[in-house]
């Protein structure tokens, strides 16, 4: 490697990534979160990662019979049929215009769907990162920021979003609506 | 008919010579006719004096004869013997002076054959005288006496003719003479009033194409004098541009001589381009072979570029193979990052060992989007060399074709610098030619400066006549008017 800023670099990520693994795991670990960066209906939000099962990418969806116009159809992943909702529409973000390849899957129980534009990331931040949860008139539900980087990410409630999908009771049995 | 001056006082003076002619053609016969009757006079006075000498002689003769009958001497006989020798004489003068006339012819031949008798009877008496003595003789008296007689009356009658032709010819004279005097005086009163006719129409007709003509004189020196002016001024005005034209040629034999030396120098300049464009066409040659070696070598590197172009396209699909990898392992990452977090401190390790991984599969999709925009570069550069090589082929292959031209320029070139060799050679002895012929042109200017002053001199006195010759004519005028108003 005749370039020096190339060759520091690599030697930065070896440093950093040995380092990683000889470092003990700090106290401070317990303060921090992780949150997936995503881009609904164009706008940036944020998912909580402890309620997320899984992130798949171009999944085939199957489309079912339904008057809901947020519940694009099925998906098998990870051997179950699995609804997927579309999450702008969800948020009342409007419907989705543009494809929705990424899917997070919520509750390994009774596994969901939620189809969002495209992922950004994943961020490791502190908890004092994410706002106190206010009520959100429109929605109904409690709605907390992300502010890191002079970037602000509206966090998405996904457990609550799950919960009042189940209370609807449209999602264990979703060949009702037919 | 416009007759002409001389015309007109021509026939004055033919009439006038003619009037002349004619009174002494008239003269001269009239006095010839009084010639010829003074001559014819005198003509009968001879003829009278003959025949009074012709009687005298006779009567001599006789005398005589009656002399010597008496006296019977011989000195008596001298006037017989005189007057037989004029007698004879005598009446062939008679002869000769009556010939035109031929009663008197006829009376003198009577007169003669008298005389002889007469003669004879004498001649014969004094025979006797002599012989026989007077008586004898004096019968010879009286028959000597009648002839005698007779011969009286013949010289009578013929002097009576010659009275009677007297008298008609001093008759004849006299009106002649009248007549004369008449046809002069009458001729000399024609010619008079004919030649005053004549004096007054030619004057009159004269005095009318005077007037005319000091009129016009008067006229035309008033234009010659304004056209004396105008050729004056147009003299001083030529005498000026002349000047002018002398400057100017000068300065255009100045002009003209720094001709010829730029000529000169063209010239020489020329030779040393057609050497410099020789050479330079040695050099394209060169330059041509080096362009082809260029086009070559550019055809080549132009093969290279679209295989590194290919390579780079290869490169590409790999880096887009890592970047896939990248991505999913970043899901992968992801994913079980959320399974560690589900796992809560069971799955922290694990989280860690995710976490890296996911940086690691951050930092490889940075870095594959960095390879990819460095591929892009790569590409774009590739491309861009690959047009850019082509132009430049393309423009070497033009630059092949134009360096063909520019030898057949070149060589054009060194053909053009010689016709402008030859060219600057003419100009430069043209411009000699012409500066000879401005010398020669400027001496003529020169010369026409010298011939305007004089024509302006010449205008001047032009003009000096004019006004000369419009007084002149008013003069004539006013003598003309006063010859008519008197």
């Amino acid at each position: 490697m005749s370039d020096p800023l190339l060759y520091g670099k690599v030697a930065d990520l070896r440093r950093a990534f040995d380092q990683a693994f000889s470092a003990a795991p700090t106290t401070a670990d317990a303060e921090l979160e992780d949150l997936i960066t995503v881009q609904i209906a164009g706008k940036p939000h944020a998912l909580r990662a402890r309620e997320i099962s899984g992130l798949f990418l171009h999944r085939s969806v199957l489309k079912v019979p339904t008057r809901r116009s947020e519940l694009l159809g099925i998906a098998g992943i990870r051997s179950a049929l699995v609804p997927i909702y579309d999450l702008a529409a969800l948020l009342e973000l409007g419907q989705s215009t543009s494809a929705s390849p990424w899917i997070a899957v919520c509750d390994s129980l009774e596994p969901l769907g939620l189809s969002f534009q495209s992922l950004e990331g994943l961020l490791r931040v502190a908890k004092n990162c994410v706002s106190e949860a206010t009520l959100d008139t429109a929605s109904g539900l409690p709605r907390s920021v992300l502010r890191v980087n002079d970037q602000t990410y509206p966090i998405v409630e996904v457990g609550l979003l799950v919960k009042k999908l189940k209370g609807l009771g449209t999602l264990s049995e979703p060949g009702k609506d037919r | 008919m416009a007759w002409t001056f001389g015309k007109k006082i021509a026939a004055g003076f033919g009439i006038s010579v003619a009037m002349l002619v004619l009174v002494g053609m008239i003269a001269y016969r009239e006095t010839d006719s009084l010639m010829e009757n003074d001559r014819m006079v005198t003509h009968t006075h001879t003829v009278l004096e003959q025949l009074t000498l012709l009687l005298s002689a006779m009567q001599d003769a006789e005398t005589a004869h009656r002399g010597f009958l008496v006296m019977g001497e011989d000195t008596y006989l001298e006037p017989y013997q005189s007057a037989l020798a004029h007698i004879g004489p005598i009446l062939s003068t008679l002869r000769g002076l009556t010939s035109d006339n031929d009663r008197q012819q006829r009376r003198l031949d009577q007169a003669d054959a008298l005389i002889q008798s007469k003669l004879g009877v004498i001649k014969h008496s004094i025979e006797l005288r002599r012989t026989e003595g007077m008586l004898s003789a004096r019968t010879e008296l009286t028959e000597g006496k009648q002839v005698m007689d007779d011969f009286r009356r013949v010289v009578q009658a013929m002097e009576q003719e010659e009275h009677d032709l007297l008298k008609q010819r001093s008759s004849a004279a006299e009106s002649g003479a009248k007549a004369a005097q008449f046809g002069i005086a009458a001729a000399s009163l024609f010619a008079l009033l004919f030649v005053g006719l004549a004096g007054w129409t030619i004057t009159r007709s004269l005095n009318a194409q005077l007037s005319s003509a000091t009129a016009n004189i008067r006229s035309s020196s008033t234009e010659l004098e304004a056209a004396a002016t105008q050729q004056a001024s147009g003299a001083r005005e030529q005498s000026s541009a002349t000047s002018e034209v002398s400057t100017t040629l000068r300065e255009l034999l100045s002009t003209a001589k720094q001709i010829a030396e730029s000529a000169q120098r063209v010239a020489r300049i020329a030779d040393d381009t057609a050497h410099g464009a020789r050479s330079g066409d040695e050099t394209v040659l060169r330059a041509s072979d080096a362009v082809q070696s260029i086009k070559r070598q550019v055809d080549l590197i132009v093969a290279h570029m679209l295989d590194l172009g290919k390579k780079s396209q290869q490169v590409g699909g790999i880096v887009e193979l890592i970047n896939e990898l990248a991505e999913q392992t970043n899901i992968l990452a992801i994913n079980a990052t959320i399974e560690a977090a589900g796992a809560g401190d069971a799955g922290k390790r694990f989280g860690v060992v995710a976490d890296e991984i996911r940086k690691l599969a951050d930092r490889v999709a940075g870095s594959t989007k960095e390879i990819r925009g460095l591929i892009d570069d790569i590409r774009s550069a590739v491309n861009t060399t690959v047009m850019a090589t082509e132009g430049g082929s393309k423009a070497v292959e033009a630059g092949s074709k134009q360096f063909v031209e520019l030898t057949t320029s070149f060589k054009q070139i060194v053909e053009l610098v010689g016709t402008t060799t030859e060219a600057a050679r003419e100009i430069e002895l043209s411009t000699k030619q012409q500066s000879t012929a401005v010398e020669q042109v400027n001496l003529a200017i020169t010369n026409v400066a010298q011939a305007t002053k004089e024509n302006e001199a010449s205008s001047n006195q032009t003009l000096q006549t004019a006004r000369q010759l419009t007084a002149l004519s008013r003069e004539l005028t006013r003598m003309i008017q006063t010859d008519e108003a008197a």
